[in-house]
């Protein structure tokens, strides 16, 4: 299976990162935003590198759609990952369009209300993941982790 | 010696900041502060400051730090708490303008219910500041990784062997 991770830089990254049982048995694309940490963390994977800032920005959001455009059909992704944050719009909706799985996971830091990146890609997601149950209690569709001890 | 982050947001936490410029002010902190103010526009007079940090010498400050103020980031939280430093976080608030919405609000208040430090308040910090302790959410979030990753593993490789053999669910 292909897999494309789309992710921000920063906490997203860090959690994407910690997914890393799952997307290292698979063929991998990543897109984020060029930092010391993400180059250095991501040296050896195959990267695209997003625009950046994304929050509210609308030439960037641009700029991405046609990345995100460019990436996918060059890539054809079979499931796209994504723990946000707005890089991810244009990435899952192309993608699901496209064909993709898309799944996105909504960061430990959302606990009563969606993310904007997540309510706008609500309706383009596979599934879209929760962390907290207040959250999963006002948005049914979403599946709620429950964190597991450890095997 | 005492390290304030407040992360690579767009948004200033000057709250935040002037917080700290009182507390030195009054000499409740008596020790050397250093300051990574991100897109703040207050800077806090007397703390050494820097805008944004190279991961090295982040690393490097934390190691040296007593403790670590911070912002209620979810990066900057993942990271404090991998590591054995006493750390308090404060939220940035969306009545401020200090982030895009109020999540960083909401997850202090959750937070604080488990007993992670948490300042809403310079009092709050002060207490900290000659008090201060370490919770840690890390075995929660690693525990939750791996339920992530066996949920992506049972719902999407299943799928896709499914529909090599043309089924779909």
């Amino acid at each position: 299976m292909k897999v494309l991770l789309v992710c921000s830089s920063g906490g997203h990254f860090k959690g994407l990162q910690q997914l890393h049982p799952f997307w290292e048995n698979h063929e991998r694309v990543w897109v984020s935003f060029r930092t010391a940490t993400t180059e250095s963390a991501l040296t050896g994977e195959r990267v695209y590198w997003a625009y950046s800032p994304t929050n509210r920005h609308l030439p960037n959001l641009c700029r991405n759609l046609l990345l995100a455009f460019q990436v996918i059909n060059k890539t054809r992704p079979d499931l796209i990952l994504s723990t946000g944050a707005g890089v991810a719009v244009p990435f899952l909706i192309i993608g699901k369009l496209f064909g993709s799985q898309t799944a996105f996971v909504e960061s430990v830091t959302r606990i009563q209300t969606l993310s904007l990146s997540a309510r706008l890609i609500l309706p383009f997601l596979s599934v879209l993941y929760v962390q907290w149950p207040q959250l999963q209690a006002r948005y049914p569709q979403a599946e709620l982790i429950i964190p597991q001890e450890t095997l | 010696m005492i390290l304030v982050t407040v992360g690579t947001e767009q948004y200033p936490f000057n709250r935040l900041m002037s917080w700290v410029e009182v507390l030195l002010q009054t000499e409740i902190i008596q020790e050397e502060v250093v300051v990574q103010y991100g897109n703040s526009t207050i800077l806090p007079a007397g703390a050494r400051v820097y805008r944004f940090l190279k991961e090295e010498k982040f690393q490097e400050l934390i190691n040296q730090a007593r403790i670590v103020i911070a912002h209620c980031g979810e990066g900057t939280l993942l990271l404090l708490d991998s590591l054995d430093k006493p750390y308090i976080l404060v939220s940035r608030s969306h009545k401020y303008q200090e982030h895009v919405d109020n999540h960083q609000v909401e997850l202090g208040l959750s937070l604080s219910q488990i007993n992670v430090p948490v300042a809403w308040s310079p009092g709050d910090l002060v207490r900290f500041i000659h008090e201060p302790r370490k919770v840690s959410v890390s075995d929660v979030s690693q525990a939750t990784a791996i339920a992530l990753c066996h949920s992506l593993q049972s719902r999407f490789e299943q799928t896709a062997t499914d529909l090599t053999v043309g089924v779909s669910r």
